[in-house]
């Protein structure tokens, strides 16, 4: 935009939320410039920060008439790139819309604004014995915003589902400024599952300002066990028999070698720092049943070459394990000053077979990667650890990256399984999708934003992407 | 280049994932990216690389970070933002001037606060002004908003400003068994005085010779947070001196602050191999008094107390120190306690050292934010564990018309441990 | 857009039977005519392709000659939504019922859309799996019908609904192109959740040909136990200590007559799982409920137990069947309305509630069969403004074919409605896919 037009904005903008709601000094937009997808960076010409939902909508009533695309923001922890501003000068940022207006303990429902970090909910909840169950590693800093947007998963979702299966109903304002109702505080309202679409949509149908939760009790018991491995390998058998076996574990997550010692050294938890690959894997539920189910996971892991099992003792150490888990990626920081964390999905199966592909290509582009994933329910986290200084390095990165997920996709799974597609995998849709597939879905897109102007250029390539596959989207910025 | 303008030259391993966002208070209240850890180091990295100029803007964003450090017992790849920021302030000291206002003010601070005799006789005039009713000024427009502002820092008359003169050795009430050093102080010494003899009586009780060397004023604290680097490293050369030279099991503090720089004295004199092996010495010997006190095998509570209780963490306990479970430990083994979880107990309350000075207006957003989650909680007492954070809060709790108490752990254990501990003994 | 501009032309019907001919695709005979009539109103013509590239060339003559279509399975659940606005053909997917994928090992199921549930259900259960939804008469419902008409059981408690298990889905659309969405996998964000689109649409988007389910491990045990209470006040306080109570049932049900009588409500809870668990949750529930009726049964008999309470609604005899979604908490007061409506009108009912959903199924009978339109028409109304006070909304499932023209079966109000009229309209621009069905009109 213009300097004329940008400042004409930013005028207009600030009769809507006042002068303290509009960013617009260039020191302070420059720190807008990707979240944590950091391989490519555009900062945005203004960022506004609405406090309510009336608000949202006066501002893109505004921007509907001056025709100008926008894209929303939770707290910029999303990992494909999915607050991205590409084409998109305004950014509206949801971090003011920071409050749970509801809790309904007795029916289970919370009600809270966009921008509300994820592990307040279960905050709030836990006096009552409940529980908001998504929880993605980021949650002490994500949005339930940006978790709707991505349809976020997280560890436990391997036993209660996705955000997709634990909201009842969004506010969505749509790109013209109208505000509509989707779902509600019932389960079943007539008409399309309009929801169900918006959950996982990226943030392109519009900008959700609230959302009504679906709350769960808090499990009487839990039993977290910690197996230890010669290697993924041995550890991914272990995942496969364990399901097969009936099991459903709350969760099953897998760490390797060298995400055991990034780990190790930062937490101190006390993983075995040689050992190949450790299984924790999580049973919750009732405390009748509790033992039993444990007992069969030990002899699973037993049966496929666990070299040590381990049940954590009480609550604090079930905490310390989950906050090494959770913050693993995070200790990545200590072994190089760059990582890209992949995110992709095979069937449970097929993990000792992706395991070994993710390990030949790493050889292949001479690259560090650690894994660290949700073996139950093969969504794998590849990290690729590089120096961004070194732009050799950084196009191997996206190379290898790419070459992962093709994996992934020859496996019979698919290009993410929570991180999102974003400006990330957008050349790579294609790869799983037809060309009518897609059409399909922006025949969808078109309903909510005909203008094509929320979030634009992400999820779906371009006309010349749609033929050649193999084309690299964008430089990655150095 | 000192230590830590290198810490902030090489800007640390941050990732910019953003797990730090949520825990920071500037962002809980603004919401703005460049208030949030993650924004600052991307305005750190931008004015080292000359990205970004060094004007009125980019110091505004540095000086409204509290240093509660909160992020940093987020951050999954440990950077240690406190030390970033600490060389930021100095790299913007060094390179910007500020007003004649800003000037004035922060280098009567420095000055000020870390001087006991100077504290001491503030100490005692207030103690005459709160007699003499003059707190109620803070109510009245006559005086400007800025001066109004901090008076209502200042004490009601049941818990007025005290200062004490500790022995250099208090002998225990038994036997030996335990010798530790405890830090008399600038702000404590002269305003706390009833607080640092709780602590000494908790101490002795408990089989403690407690020692206070003279030497030992202000630890350097708050200069070295404000960037006054010269001012805090010559401060803590003599604290260091001070306590380097007693036989202590421990060296301890209740104030939460100290407590976090004293412990990073080997840090501040990583280059200066005169001082190096001593600040090292002295750093690790350096224990919160509830962390020491959890510690001992003797140490049991001796009479029930029966009351709501909620505990706030001082910033520089937790993130600083990491001192989280001791006091609440203590505080929970009491018979007659209730025990009531404060929401947001780990978000600072805008006191933050002179923060609540430099910084009025959003450590008045946070301190309406802290009491609110106070009042919420239906306690009697709020136990905490620093002497800003009692200031801040009970200030906050007043306006919002609330009779909470608000204590310090000693001053609260004290009631508990100490009377059955004499009938014990 | 209006329902008239979605017609572009008049049917031309012996083209239409013309280009099938062409194609091969097999027709249905008078009886599959019968079977498929919705309303009273039977189709014109009942195809049966074999195939999914027959169904999109269907689609594709469909629109050509523009004739409207019902997507359909064996025709046991087309009494839901509205009748057709036009003479149309059923196109029944019955014939396209191969299992494609199960990886038990994965725990994914991959289906053609006219296999029925129960034939699935039998199919996984081999590896000690099932698909965790239970739709009455399983064995009538294609997995199709299962999506499109959203389809539940009182499990959904526990085990959510199809719209939590289905992972993948492929869908011919109106113009004849096949298109998915989702894939084989358990945990996917890639692109659009289209597949939610088509859960309960009613056919109205498009023809689904192929899904792929999550399954769960079929517990080992089962238990059910029915709990007779006084009056409503003992029942909602045993359900608000069980709500609290340290047990995680299947599902939990309230029966109740209306007028009740006394002491004729009954609250049915059932467990399941590892043996252990479901006997430590009865044990839980007897003290729970002590000092009340409790019947109880195990294994066999607990199966028969619920698969009767999963068809009760289905199979019981009523002139009218009603739906209501409410919060859980509102479920008394809205048993209330409904006591005062029957002693209005001079009706009885039968309630059957998924009480921890907060959703209520409503058994209209008529002491006297005359004159029943116009008491339905009024009595819909009456428990719809009831439903909507107290937060909820209230759908006609089932009614008497006379009755059905003069009666809104989905209710107004429908906030998103624009939105919905602009996806059909992306969707199926030529309104051939059961036109006038669903909400609004669409």
């Amino acid at each position: 935009m213009s300097f004329m037009t940008t400042s004409r904005l930013v005028g207009w903008l600030q009769d809507i939320v006042g002068n303290d709601g509009v960013v617009s000094h260039p020191t302070e937009l420059s720190v807008y410039d990707c979240d944590g997808y950091t391989l490519e960076k555009s900062a945005p010409d203004v960022v506004v920060l609405p406090r309510s939902t009336d608000e949202v909508a006066a501002v893109l009533k505004r921007l509907q008439c001056e025709g100008v695309p926008f894209v929303p923001r939770g707290t910029g922890t999303g990992l494909s790139g999915g607050c991205l501003p590409l084409g998109a000068p305004v950014m509206v940022s949801l971090s003011r819309m920071n409050r749970i207006l509801e809790l309904d303990p007795a029916n289970r429902r919370a009600v809270v604004q966009s921008g509300v970090i994820n592990s307040w909910v279960s905050r709030a909840a836990k006096p009552h014995g409940l529980h908001y169950v998504p929880d993605p590693s980021s949650q002490m800093a994500c949005s339930i915003g940006g978790n709707v947007a991505e349809n976020s998963g997280g560890p436990h979702t391997l036993k209660y589902g996705v955000t997709t299966n634990h909201v009842l109903g969004v506010t969505l304002v749509l790109p013209d400024g109208e505000v509509v109702r989707l779902g509600g505080m019932t389960e079943d309202g007539p008409g399309y599952d309009l929801l169900g679409v918006t959950v996982g949509s990226e943030g392109t149908f519009g900008i959700v300002t609230e959302a009504i939760l679906k709350l769960q009790p808090l499990p009487q018991g839990c039993k977290t066990l910690l197996a230890v491995f010669d290697s993924v390998a041995d550890g991914s058998a272990a995942v496969s028999a364990i399901i097969a076996g009936g099991i459903v574990p709350a969760a099953l997550e897998m760490l390797d070698h060298l995400i055991i010692q990034a780990v190790e050294d930062a937490f101190h938890f006390g993983f075995p720092r040689a050992a190949g690959a450790v299984l924790i894997a999580e049973l919750d539920g009732l405390e009748a049943g509790l033992e039993r189910a444990a007992g069969k996971v030990r002899e699973v892991c037993e049966a496929n070459g666990a070299t040590e099992i381990r049940v954590a003792r009480d609550d604090r150490e079930r905490e310390a394990l989950w906050k090494c888990r959770k913050r693993a990626f995070g200790a990545l920081g200590r072994l190089a000053p760059n990582f890209c964390c992949q995110d992709g999905v095979v069937p449970p199966n097929r993990l000792p077979e992706i395991m070994e592909r993710v390990a030949a290509i790493g050889k292949a582009y001479d690259l560090r990667i650690g894994n660290v994933f949700h073996a139950g329910d093969g969504n794998i986290h590849p990290i690729l650890l590089y120096d961004e200084r070194d732009r050799d390095e950084t196009e191997r990165v996206v190379a290898a990256g790419r070459e992962i997920l093709r994996e992934c996709v020859r496996l019979g799974g698919s290009l993410t399984g929570e991180h999102g597609i974003g400006v990330e995998k957008v050349a790579l849709m294609p790869l799983i999708f037809t060309p009518d597939d897609l059409r399909t879905m922006e025949a969808v897109r078109a309903v909510f934003d005909p203008g094509d102007r929320c979030n634009p250029n992400k999820i779906f390539p371009s006309a010349e992407e749609r033929v050649e596959v193999r084309t690299p989207r964008r430089q990655a910025a150095m | 280049m000192s230590s830590k303008l290198a810490d902030f030259e090489d800007s640390g391993n941050c990732i910019h994932c953003g797990l730090c966002i949520a825990s920071c208070p500037t962002f809980l209240e603004l919401g703005t990216e460049i208030d949030s850890p993650r924004g600052r180091i991307q305005l750190m990295r931008s004015l080292r690389d000359g990205t970004v100029p060094l004007d009125d803007t980019s110091v505004r964003h540095l000086d409204l970070c509290l240093g509660c450090r909160a992020c940093e017992t987020t951050c999954p790849s440990g950077v240690r933002y406190g030390a970033l920021i600490e060389g930021a302030r100095e790299f913007v000291e060094s390179r910007h001037r500020r007003s004649w206002w800003e000037r004035m003010k922060r280098g009567l601070l420095n000055r000020a606060l870390p001087n006991p005799t100077i504290m001491k006789t503030f100490g005692w005039a207030v103690r005459w002004m709160t007699r003499l009713g003059l707190r109620r000024l803070a109510g009245t427009r006559l005086l400007p908003a800025s001066v109004r502002r901090s008076l209502r820092y200042l004490p009601e008359p049941e818990t007025p400003f005290r200062s004490v003169n500790l022995p250099e050795i208090t002998a225990p009430a038994g036997a030996a068994r335990h010798r530790v050093g405890l830090l008399a102080g600038c702000v404590m010494q002269s305003l706390f005085g009833d607080t640092h003899a709780s602590t000494v009586r908790l101490l002795t009780q408990h089989g403690c010779e407690v020692r206070v060397p003279p030497g030992a004023g202000c630890c350097g604290a708050l200069p070295l947070h404000n960037g006054d680097r010269e001012r805090g490293l010559a401060l803590a050369r003599r604290t260091v001196a001070a306590f380097d030279g007693l036989d202590v099991d421990a060296v301890l503090t209740n104030a939460a602050g100290c407590g976090a720089a004293m412990r990073e004295y080997g840090a501040h004199f990583k280059d200066h191999p005169g001082y190096r092996a001593a600040a090292e010495r002295v750093a690790a010997k350096v224990r919160d008094v509830a962390e020491f006190l959890h510690g001992l095998p003797e140490f049991a509570p001796g009479r029930s107390v029966n009351v709501k209780v909620a505990y706030h963490d001082a910033c520089h306990l937790l993130n600083g120190q990491g001192v989280e479970a001791q006091p609440r430990e203590l505080l929970k083994n009491i018979a007659g306690i209730e025990w009531i979880d404060l929401q947001e107990a780990d978000v600072c309350c805008g006191s933050a050292g002179t923060y609540n000075l430099t910084e009025p207006e959003l450590a008045g957003r946070l301190a309406a934010r802290k009491a609110r989650n106070v009042v919420a909680t239906g306690a009697d007492v709020l136990v905490t564990g620093n002497p800003g954070c009692i200031l801040q809060i009970r200030a906050a709790l007043r306006e919002q018309g609330s009779t909470i108490r608000v204590v310090h752990t000693a001053d609260f254990l004290a009631e508990a441990y100490t009377h059955g501990a004499q009938a014990r003994s | 857009m209006s329902r008239a501009s979605l017609v572009e032309s008049t049917p031309d019907w012996d083209g239409f039977d013309d280009d099938l001919r062409l194609f091969e695709v097999a027709a249905g005979t008078s009886t599959d005519c019968v079977r498929f009539t919705i309303d009273g109103v039977p189709p014109e013509r009942v195809l049966l392709p074999n195939s999914a590239e027959q169904v999109c060339r269907i689609l594709q003559i469909a629109t050509a000659r523009g004739v409207a279509l019902v997507p359909a399975g064996f025709g046991a659940h087309l009494g839901l939504g509205a009748p057709p606005g036009r003479p149309y053909a059923v196109l029944s997917l019955a014939s396209i019922d191969a299992l494609l994928d199960h990886q038990p090992a994965n725990m994914t199921v991959t289906t053609q859309a006219g296999m029925s549930v129960a034939e699935l259900q039998a199919a996984v259960a081999g590896s000690g799996q099932w698909l965790p939804v239970e739709p009455p008469l399983p064995a009538a419902t294609s997995v199709g019908g299962l999506i499109s008409a959203d389809l539940s059981g009182p499990s959904r408690f526990s085990q959510g609904t199809v719209r939590d298990l289905l992972v993948g889905i492929t869908v011919a659309r109106a113009d004849g192109t096949l298109v998915k969405s989702g894939g084989r996998v358990v945990k996917n964000v890639a692109g659009y959740d289209l597949a939610k689109l088509y859960c309960g649409a009613l056919g109205t988007l498009g023809v689904i040909v192929e899904a792929t389910f999550k399954l769960r491990a079929l517990p080992a045990a089962v238990a059910v136990a029915r709990v007779a209470c006084s009056d409503m006040a003992v029942a909602r306080e045993l359900l608000e200590r069980i709500r609290t109570a340290p047990v995680e049932p299947h599902l939990i049900e309230l029966l109740t007559p209306i007028p009740s009588a006394g002491g004729d409500c009954v609250i049915v809870v059932a467990f399941r799982g590892s043996r252990e668990e479901v006997a430590k949750q009865q044990e839980t529930l007897r003290a729970l409920a002590h000092g009340k009726t409790m019947e109880e049964r195990v294994g066999d008999a607990a199966a028969a137990a619920l698969a009767e309470l999963r068809d009760a609604n289905v199979r019981g005899e009523a002139f009218l069947k009603l739906k209501a979604s409410l919060l859980p908490t509102e479920l008394p007061p809205f048993v209330s309305a409904l006591e005062d409506a029957s002693g209005e009108h001079g009706l009885t009912m039968a309630v059957q509630a998924h009480a921890g959903n907060g959703i209520v199924r409503v058994r209209v009978h008529h002491p006297n069969v005359e004159d029943t339109g116009g008491s339905a028409r009024a009595l819909v109304e009456q428990l719809r403004a009831a439903a909507a006070a107290l937060g909820g909304t209230l759908v006609v499932e089932q009614v008497a074919p006379d009755l059905k023209p003069g009666l809104d079966v989905w209710g107004g109000g429908i906030e998103a409605l624009p939105l919905m009229r602009r996806i059909k309209e992306a969707l199926d621009p030529g309104g051939v896919l059961s036109p006038g069905r669903f909400v609004g009109g669409i």
